[in-house]
């Protein structure tokens, strides 16, 4: 049962240096056979010389994400932080992501009136006219970086579309957003770019308030509970509790988009007769397809919980308050639920990867973040010709997010249809 | 003693399209054109179905899906 500690101490999980060149596989290959659930003992960069549980195989981490009155994403006392990263999160209790039911279910019923797929879809059309403007705009037959031109753009304007973020002032926002996350150490949006976007979604939220609109922050605003409704106090959401779910947008719908969006092309420039076909597939291959994209991207890596009470897990013991992480990339290359997990399959089906996450907290953007990847790739497909890779990517040294620096590559464009 | 009629039961609030009932059990649901998930007819889940059932709402991320008994 228990593997040689050396060959588990061997990679450091804290240190985002280890994902620098992408995610070390082998490793978790071998834990996911040998240990599947492992201390972690503590390191140079591990918070309070505090090591965590590491969990790897996919029906553990369902396990895990299944049972949140025992593995918590709130503030567990008598810590002061908590929440889904190793590093203790003084946020935690204070945004949906990092709190646990019925608190979240609360927040979470409020903000799903803005949220439901059928709202979703109608932004389709505008996100289409921004995503082919993107397009049009790529040089042809010379190498670009595509972070630049295409993948940091579409999620933020997904997410200013959402919100009714007028459009003269996008720009800004995105700016501010893309600086922080380039800026960010360990965390995920930089603090002083974090606090100009607060004020900026402070004064949104006040406008909105004098000026409802058809929009989801508009839904939001509105929104109120019952009394009992979900064993809640009932009321809308209070000022600060809108400005924070405002940030929790940008900090997880940007750069996760973005990696899925630039791996998903990545793949398919490896994978040239598995791209031709994507060209000519009907809507359900098309969704299979970007299923298989978010398997294979898995754009977060791994999120954290806190153990609310001592529990015997898979036969370890975990203790009331140890830090319990699992890895969802792991589990979404476990052989025993995906077949040939290191093979890029478009058809794979079913597909029950978990990109998204699952259950309580699972994605609360992901049909808008489908909604992104099915109008990308479906225009990208549309509209060039041949796509080809100019040279390595560049990941950011994050263990959080398998985030795509730099990609360099070269397009040409399908000849115009004269009519 | 037979069992109880059972049924299959997607919740329209709670279906975000992930898509994986329908892959899981085929025969038990549709997919509308915008991706949503909808029992097949009335929902009856027959007896050698009901695995195939049971693995559909296990792998649900939203908890969308339920099985009902009649009475
Ligand atoms: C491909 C892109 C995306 C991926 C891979 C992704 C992944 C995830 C995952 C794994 C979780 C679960 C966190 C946990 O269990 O602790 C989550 C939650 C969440 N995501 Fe996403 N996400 C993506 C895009 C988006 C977008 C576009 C938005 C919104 C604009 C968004 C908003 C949220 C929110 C608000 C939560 C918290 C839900 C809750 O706590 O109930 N995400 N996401
Ligand atoms: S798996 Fe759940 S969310 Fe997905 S289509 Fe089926 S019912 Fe809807």
């Amino acid at each position: 049962m228990h593997a040689p500690a050396s060959r588990l101490d061997a990679v450091d999980l804290s240190d985002g240096q280890t994902f620098a060149r992408g995610f070390p596989h082998d490793h978790f290959v071998w834990a996911r056979r040998h240990a599947p659930v492992y201390w972690h003992a503590p390191t140079q960069r591990t918070p309070g010389g505090e090591g965590f549980w590491v969990v790897t195989r996919h029906e553990d981490t369902m396990a895990v994400m299944c049972t949140p009155e025992v593995f918590s994403s709130d503030l567990v006392p008598p810590r002061t932080g908590g929440g889904t990263g190793i590093h203790d999160d003084p946020q935690a209790g204070k945004t949906m992501i990092f709190m646990d039911d019925p608190r979240h279910k609360r927040f979470r019923s409020l903000v799903n009136k803005g949220f439901s797929a059928r709202s979703i879809l109608a932004l389709e059309t505008e996100l289409r006219r921004r995503t082919t403007a993107l397009i049009d705009a790529m040089p042809e037959g010379e190498p670009f970086d595509f972070v630049d031109a295409f993948s940091r753009d579409l999620p933020l304007q997904a997410i200013c579309l959402l919100l009714g973020v007028p459009q003269d002032e996008r720009a800004q926002l995105v700016e501010w957003v893309d600086h922080g996350i380039a800026e960010a150490n360990g965390e995920i949006i930089a603090r002083e770019d974090f606090r100009k976007l607060r004020d900026y979604g402070r004064d949104l939220i006040r406008r909105k308030r004098q000026n409802l609109a058809d929009d989801v922050l508009s839904t939001i605003i509105q929104a109120r509970l019952e009394p009992n409704e979900e064993g809640s106090e009932g009321g809308p959401l209070t000022d600060a509790e809108l400005v924070n779910f405002f940030m929790l947008l940008f900090a997880a719908g940007s750069e996760t988009t973005r990696s899925a969006i630039g791996g998903g092309m990545k793949a398919l420039m490896d994978h040239p007769e598995q791209l031709e076909r994507l060209r000519t597939a009907d809507i359900a291959e098309t969704r299979l397809a970007l299923e298989e994209i978010l398997r294979w991207t898995t754009p977060t890596i791994y999120k954290r919980r806190t153990a609310t009470r001592d529990v015997d897990f898979k036969g370890h013991q975990i203790r009331a308050g140890d830090k319990v992480t699992f890895w969802e990339m792991s589990a979404n290359r476990d052989e025993a639920v995906f077949d040939k997990p290191f093979s890029f399959d478009t058809r794979r089906a079913p597909n029950l990867h978990l990109a998204f996450g699952f259950g309580t907290h699972v994605c609360l953007g992901a049909s808008l973040a489908r909604l992104e990847l099915r109008v990308a790739f479906s225009e990208l497909l549309a509209r060039i010709a041949s796509f080809r890779s100019e040279g390595p990517i560049e990941w950011m040294p994050s263990n959080r997010l398998l985030g795509i620096r730099r990609m360099p590559m070269s397009i040409r464009r399908k000849q115009a249809v004269p009519n | 003693m037979t069992g109880k009629q059972i049924r299959l039961v997607v919740d329209d609030e709670r279906c975000q399209g992930h898509n994986r009932c329908r892959l899981l059990a085929p025969d038990l649901i549709e997919i509308d054109d915008l991706g949503f998930a909808h029992a097949k007819g009335d929902g009856r889940v027959p007896p050698e179905q009901s695995e195939k059932a049971r693995l559909a709402v296990k792998n649900c991320p939203e908890f969308a899906l339920r099985l009902e008994t009649d009475d």
